[in-house]
């Protein structure tokens, strides 16, 4: 992935090395190996429990579910639930919605970050500074103080149940954060690459494109699982703009759910695995991208 | 989250002294530079519409609409400070007040413990543990999926006969029904932003220990420190820019806490019981959607604005005497 | 598209372009706000004017699409009786494409619509959920030139309730369709059986439902009374003569400090201290406790004897208790000049819809009295209509046996919530902190003095005239 990795990575060939000399001598080691990973046992359990009882409820009977006791294994996996899930409420135009606004969301937030963010990283200009010192400051703005001039916009646009409110403003910029990671991206590229290809009299869209781009993919990756996270597990925004329950997305149809089917917690949380699902199968495929990302946008020295 | 990284990336940025701005080349003159100009502008004219359609204007009009009576239709009129008298009125004045007391009741208990827990995870993550992905993803799991599909199991765990009072029995605790009593909803939901929020701030801290300078630690732990000490004036001090940073996230977020009080509403969105899970964010949201107040909201998301701003400036500004982003040789 | 941008536009331009894009994408959003203060036009001669596209009955046949937005409450299982609904006048009017929009919050969802004037053409009314605010914005068109001109009949209908669904000039703005009751006194007969009890009967006083619930108490163990959620304090006020405003239609004061008032406040607090009431119940017996299931889960767990509560509850306690007691209900008790408070729902013609007349035809397809069969055969909705009580409710042997008894005793007193966009501000947002604080306070409070504080509050924060 080039220079990009190389700046932040730094693999410490020291590090091992140092660690395991720092002088603990072998029976209280054992020992405090041992209290190690009973304490991160006991404490991934705990942290990883809400989902385990979570995915067992989905497979059990109401009355199985509110039985004292941890019984993580259900009697009998009941599949009904998520037909039942599936036919109490629109679920699939839900997963539908969600899924529509968080990839068209995160196309537009990756592709026009990363067209913005070159024009910050590569290209100079008078004002470039400005402009990049404003990006930052929208950083700091919190979205609830946009939210009212935002949703007169929209609705005075005849936009309200539409999806656009979610997905046109990442298309122009993708966010200031988005930039601000695909310029760091640009420019840990080498610069020659720019300059070689100018001097063949290719223009900036195809530097850009047929260039730089293609270099940028690993940045362009944690960009895009960052968002659609992001956009996945959006509540405010859907919930402001997305009302209707044909239009709306699976987080804010799944509230109205906790309300409307209080007592069939087999139903819920049939549902609410469902909605899980796909973020953590992203999660899942993704994790080494969201490591690196952190990792690489992390404060280094 | 991506946020989040945003802003560390910025903190690392402002580092005026060490990092001074370096043009990566010989400046272009004349023509060239003019060409080059044009393109600049030229790509970054969707950020300049962004900027401009989602950002300076609502935040120039949302201030104008705080001095109006904007309901949504019409024309606003201009009522001068009337939207922050209406602040302290006897109607509105107590349920703000409670929103705010809310607010940072939650903000205030969540933020430490989310620093405190995800530091401490990370000094356990950090020591050569075998299988160190399986706990990772374990403990970062819940920030991942943090939506209202894993909220809603907590409404069960959190419930008369759930999982945290089945555990509380067993030591003997006779516990609350934590989201319907007035007295537990708040510490319910700060259970819940604390199991959703450690695992993120883990892994900056875990990133930020993994780059720790092995000669440093070898160095002190030669000179005979013990852990502890080794953790108080070795590492903390070096992970004080992982700290600064998840501090900025932390109040953003404790502050602006919603989607939780939301979904364990007894009534979605209503801040029951008796007002006590209302917070700032769903109270502007009441305003602007439930009465159709846009003015008076406008004025109420001013003053939380002005207040995360000024909370934000004052971190940035006392960072210079606690943060260290150089080490010393 | 690179070469067109390399020369052909200055880049000046360009940029220009860029600004005059955004400055009027700004400007659309400060504008467009001609629709809004149409509100107090008359509405036009009902049916088209003779155009070319005419057929026999004045509606045109040129193609339209009209959109008709309802609250559900009853999930997919009402989502398809709606489209199989529009897929039935579709069939009958080709030419009309009705487009269902089912909405769980109401007001959050239909008000910013209207109040930015675009909503759809048709548009349901409940009173409980913001037909009052509704009707403050001047939501629908009246469709009373309508009736008028077609001489539709209105006289299946309770006139009290189209009386409240009129205009203060007695124009019609929504055709009702639905009239729920919250005093619906649901009983375990089990409880009632073990404690050697008669069931309750419709004539029962208020003294006797006290009575019968502090028999029925064991404390910590069992609840002889309990509401279904903690706003039914509201219909328990109301049972007792309590009058809330000075008109029930068109307030223009707030008097929920009057006769009656405090007196059912005091009984109630007495009985929550007493334990035979428990605020708490529901979250103890696997209810998420949101909203109705506060008291139902418990109820159904057999944990109370009688739950004051709606009449759509019945179908969820049958599946909930799982057949473990018998349960049946009666109109809840009232005292004398006691009132019942309902929750009336209908369809009318949003002011801005560019096909009104279809509009109004769809209604009259909905919400007219075949419609209201078609509900009440579905098991949704309410109707409101005697014919149809009789011949679909009291034939049915659904739980509970005399749900249609119990809607005929609530329409003659029955009560809706008053119009206007400041009762929700004036009346919920201060008499329910006031009511929850007083009954949570360490001792009982002077309930007069809280309530004559509370309408002193509703009167300066929200005046109603």
């Amino acid at each position: 992935m080039g220079a990009g990795t190389r700046t932040a990575h730094s693999p410490r060939p020291g590090a091992r090395h140092g660690l395991r000399a720092s002088g603990w001598r072998a029976s209280p080691r054992v020992a405090r190996r041992i209290a190690l990973y009973a304490v991160l046992i006991g404490l991934s359990f705990l942290f990883a429990l809400p989902f385990l009882w979570q995915f067992s409820a989905a497979f059990k009977t109401n009355a199985e579910i509110i039985q004292p006791g941890l019984n993580l294994i259900p009697d009998s996996l009941r599949l009904e639930n998520f037909n039942e899930a599936l036919n109490a409420v629109p679920f699939d135009l839900w997963f539908y919605n969600s899924l529509f606004i968080a990839v068209l969301g995160t196309i537009g937030a990756t592709l026009s970050s990363a067209f913005c963010a070159y024009g910050f990283a590569v290209l100079r200009a008078r004002g470039s500074s400005l402009c990049f010192g404003l990006a930052l400051i929208t950083i700091f703005i919190p979205f609830e103080a946009l939210l009212i001039p935002e949703f007169i916009l929209f609705s005075r646009l005849g936009w309200l149940n539409s999806p656009l409110p979610l997905i046109l403003p990442w298309c122009f910029g993708g966010g200031a954060f988005n930039i601000f990671l695909m310029r760091q991206f640009f420019k840990g590229l080498p610069r020659d690459l720019v300059d070689a290809a100018r001097l063949d009299g290719a223009s900036e869209f195809r530097i850009f494109w047929q260039i730089m781009l293609p270099l940028t993919v690993p940045a362009l990756t944690v960009v895009a699982v960052f968002h659609f996270i992001y956009l996945w597990n959006d509540f405010l925004r859907p919930l402001v703009y997305l009302q209707d329950l044909n239009s709306t997305t699976l987080p804010v149809g799944l509230s109205g759910f906790v309300s409307r089917f209080s007592r069939d917690w087999s139903t819920l949380m049939a549902g609410s695995v469902m909605a899980l699902l796909p973020i953590i199968a992203l999660f899942a495929v993704a994790q080494r991208f969201i490591v690196r990302g952190i990792n690489l946008s992390g404060i280094k020295r | 989250m991506t946020d989040g990284q945003g802003r560390l990336r910025l903190l690392s940025r402002r580092r005026p002294r060490s990092h001074p701005q370096k043009p990566s080349g010989k400046r272009p003159s004349g023509k060239l530079a003019r060409r080059e100009a044009r393109w600049f502008y030229l790509f970054i004219t969707p950020w300049i519409i962004g900027f401009a359609a989602f950002a300076a204007w609502p935040i120039l009009a949302s201030f104008g609409l705080a001095f109006s009576d904007y309901d949504l239709s019409g024309w606003p009129n201009f009522i001068g400070f009337d939207n922050f008298d209406k602040m302290t009125d006897p109607v509105q004045g107590p349920v703000l007040a409670k929103a705010i007391r809310n607010t940072l009741f939650i903000a205030l208990l969540v933020i430490p413990m989310q620093l405190v827990f995800g530091l401490a995870l990370a000094l356990l993550l950090s020591q050569r543990v075998r299988g160190m992905p399986v706990f990772r993803t374990a403990f970062y799991l819940p920030t991942v999926v943090s939506g209202v599909a894993s909220i809603v199991v907590w409404i069960w765990i959190l419930g008369s006969d759930g999982l945290l009072n089945q555990g509380l029995e067993l030591l003997g605790i006779d516990g609350p029904v934590w989201l319907r009593d007035p007295a537990t909803v708040k510490l319910g939901v700060v259970i819940v932003m604390i199991w959703g929020g450690t695992g993120g701030m883990m892994l900056i801290f875990l990133a930020g220990l993994q780059s720790l300078p092995a000669e440093l630690l070898d160095a002190s732990a030669v000179d005979g420190a013990g852990a502890v000490r080794r953790f108080w004036h070795v590492k903390l001090p070096l992970l004080t820019p992982q700290l600064f940073f998840n501090l900025v996230i932390g109040i953003a977020g404790g502050l602006g806490v919603f989607t939780e009080t939301y979904v364990i509403s007894t009534d979605p969105g209503s801040g029951s019981p008796a007002n006590e899970s209302l917070t700032l964010v769903m109270y502007i949201y009441r305003q602007l959607l439930q009465n159709l107040q846009a003015g008076y909201a406008s004025a109420v998301a001013w003053v939380f604005t002005a207040a995360v701003a000024a909370l934000t400036a004052i971190q940035f500004w006392t960072s210079r005497r606690w943060v260290h982003y150089e080490y010393e040789n | 598209m690179r070469p067109t941008f390399d020369k052909a536009v200055p880049w000046r331009l360009r940029f220009l372009v860029a600004i005059v894009a955004t400055l009027a994408l700004v400007a659309t959003a400060c504008g467009n706000d001609d629709d809004s203060d149409s509100g107090d036009s008359a509405p036009p001669a009902p049916a088209a004017t003779g155009t070319a596209a005419d057929s026999g009955d004045g509606l045109s046949d040129e193609e339209v699409e009209i959109r008709v937005a309802y609250f559900n409450g009853a999930g997919q299982t009402e989502i398809d009786f709606r489209e199989q609904q529009a897929a039935e006048f579709s069939a009958m009017h080709p030419n009309v494409t009705v487009n269902m929009v089912p909405v769980s919050d109401w007001q959050i969802t239909i008000l910013p619509q209207i109040a930015s004037g675009d909503a759809p053409d048709v548009l349901w009314g409940g009173t409980d959920d913001g037909y009052g605010q509704m009707v403050g914005r001047n939501a629908f068109r009246s469709v009373q030139p309508y009736i008028d001109s077609e001489g539709y009949d209105l006289s299946q209908w309770p006139g009290g309730m189209l009386a409240h669904f009129s205009d203060p000039d007695d124009n019609l703005l929504v055709l009702p369709s639905s009239n729920l009751s919250f005093n619906f006194l649901y009983y375990n007969k089990n409880l009632f059986d073990e404690a050697g009890l008669d069931y309750p009967s419709d004539s029962w006083s208020v003294d006797d439902l006290i009575d019968a619930a502090r028999a029925l108490s064991i404390p910590d163990e069992q609840w002889g009374f309990g509401f279904a959620w903690d706003d039914l304090y509201q219909t328990w006020m109301r049972m007792y003569g309590c009058e809330f405003s000075d008109d029930p239609t068109f307030a223009t004061d707030y008097t929920y400090n009057g006769p009656h008032c405090a007196e059912a406040l005091e009984g109630l607090d007495e009985l929550s201290r007493e334990g035979v009431i428990n605020w708490e119940l529901g979250a103890q017996w696997g209810g998420l406790a949101p909203g109705d299931a506060v008291g139902e889960s418990a109820f159904s767990a057999g944990h109370v004897a009688m739950l004051l509560s709606g009449t759509w509850e019945a179908p969820t306690i049958a599946d909930n208790s799982g057949g473990a007691f018998e349960f049946d209900a009666v109109s809840a008790p009232l005292a004398d000049g006691g009132t019942i408070q309902g929750a009336a729902s209908g369809f009318g013609v949003y002011e801005g819809s560019d096909n009104p007349e279809w509009a109004w035809e769809y209604v009259k397809f909905i919400a007219g009295p075949e419609g209201q069969e078609a509900e009440a055969n579905e098991g949704i909705g309410q109707s409101p209509i005697a014919r149809i009580l009789d011949q679909v409710y009291c034939a049915s042997d659904a739980p509970p046996i005399n749900k249609c008894a119990v809607a005929k005793v609530g329409a003659a007193n029955t009560i809706w919530e008053p119009l206007g966009d400041a009762w929700v501000p004036g009346f919920w947002d201060v008499i329910s902190p006031a009511v929850q604080g007083g009954f949570t306070a360490g001792s009982p409070p002077d309930w007069q003095a809280v309530l004559d504080e509370a309408v002193e509050t509703s009167r300066q924060a929200a005046p109603l005239s």
